[in-house]
């Protein structure tokens, strides 16, 4: 069993403002098409960040071109070039989030994920082998960019010297938006 | 220390939930709020439907832990009042 003062971070994570499946086959003109989609009106922004979860690609959004069309820009370790037919999507706001709470106490290890080929996730282990694991995704960054794992190591540190009754750490500002936070 | 959320459920009166070795809490669904554990536990509050992409229940319990934390060691239990009727916790 493993017993310490339990400390969280406090992790801002971007609001998802749309998703569906795209319906024509945008690929190498780095745009996104939902037939059933309204991306007008500020539901989506530029600067937005679009997961292509069926390949696994990440795009921020250049500009909403109409109301079933973004124009994309391609981030990450592996850049896409648009997105295909029929893939699962997911856009999240650039500037809207809520707070989500990570244990800091019984960390074992946090690292960058390896096999994550757009370099999106940052994995975190708890108390051994045998505990749970915490992922992290988020805008994906280029290859090698160990960032927000360090950031995530900062934060683990900077939460565990805080003195009770202190509980919570505020991660104000990762270095890439957090698009979701769930056990593995 | 040992520390619990004392929860009303419907039709049981109030049931506690241990908050020590909390990792992560998540918004499951639109009616079920998830307390994973370091030891790989899952506790699932079953609550009244909020709606779709609301994280309110998840924030609740979120403030109750952080609450119940920052309390003396002789509070050992902490009331907490959920703004969704809580219908049922269950434990895999």
């Amino acid at each position: 069993m493993y017993s310490s003062m339990q400390k969280y971070a406090s992790i801002p994570v971007q609001s998802e403002v749309a998703s569906g499946t795209t319906t024509v086959d945008e690929t190498g003109n780095n745009e996104l098409q939902d037939g059933s989609a309204t991306f007008t009106g500020g539901v989506v922004n530029a600067g937005d960040v679009v997961w292509d979860e069926t390949d696994d690609r990440m795009y921020t959004v250049s500009s909403v071109v109409n109301a079933n069309t973004l124009a994309l820009t391609p981030i990450g370790a592996t850049l896409g070039t648009g997105v295909n037919t029929g893939k699962t999507y997911s856009v999240y706001s650039a500037t809207v989030s809520a707070n989500q709470l990570v244990a800091t106490d019984g960390v074992v290890i946090v690292e960058n994920a390896s096999a994550d080929a757009i370099n999106s996730e940052v994995n975190i282990q708890y108390c051994g082998v045998s505990g749970i694991s915490v992922k992290i995704r988020h805008a994906a960054v280029a290859a090698g960019n160990e960032e927000m794992r360090d950031g995530f190591e900062d934060v683990v540190e900077n939460s565990l010297i805080q003195a009770w009754p202190e509980v919570e750490y505020k991660w104000d500002v990762p270095s890439s938006l957090v698009i979701g936070i769930a056990k593995v | 220390m040992e520390k619990y959320l004392k929860i009303p459920v419907t039709d049981e009166a109030k049931q506690i939930v241990s908050i020590n070795d909390v990792k992560l809490v998540e918004q499951a669904s639109t009616t079920t709020v998830t307390l994973a554990y370091g030891s790989g536990k899952l506790v699932t509050l079953t609550h009244a439907a909020t709606g779709a992409n609301l994280e309110t229940m998840r924030d609740e319990v979120q403030n109750a832990i952080l609450d119940a934390l920052a309390t003396g060691w002789t509070a050992v239990s902490y009331d907490y009042n959920p703004s969704s009727a809580v219908s049922g916790i269950s434990i895999a």
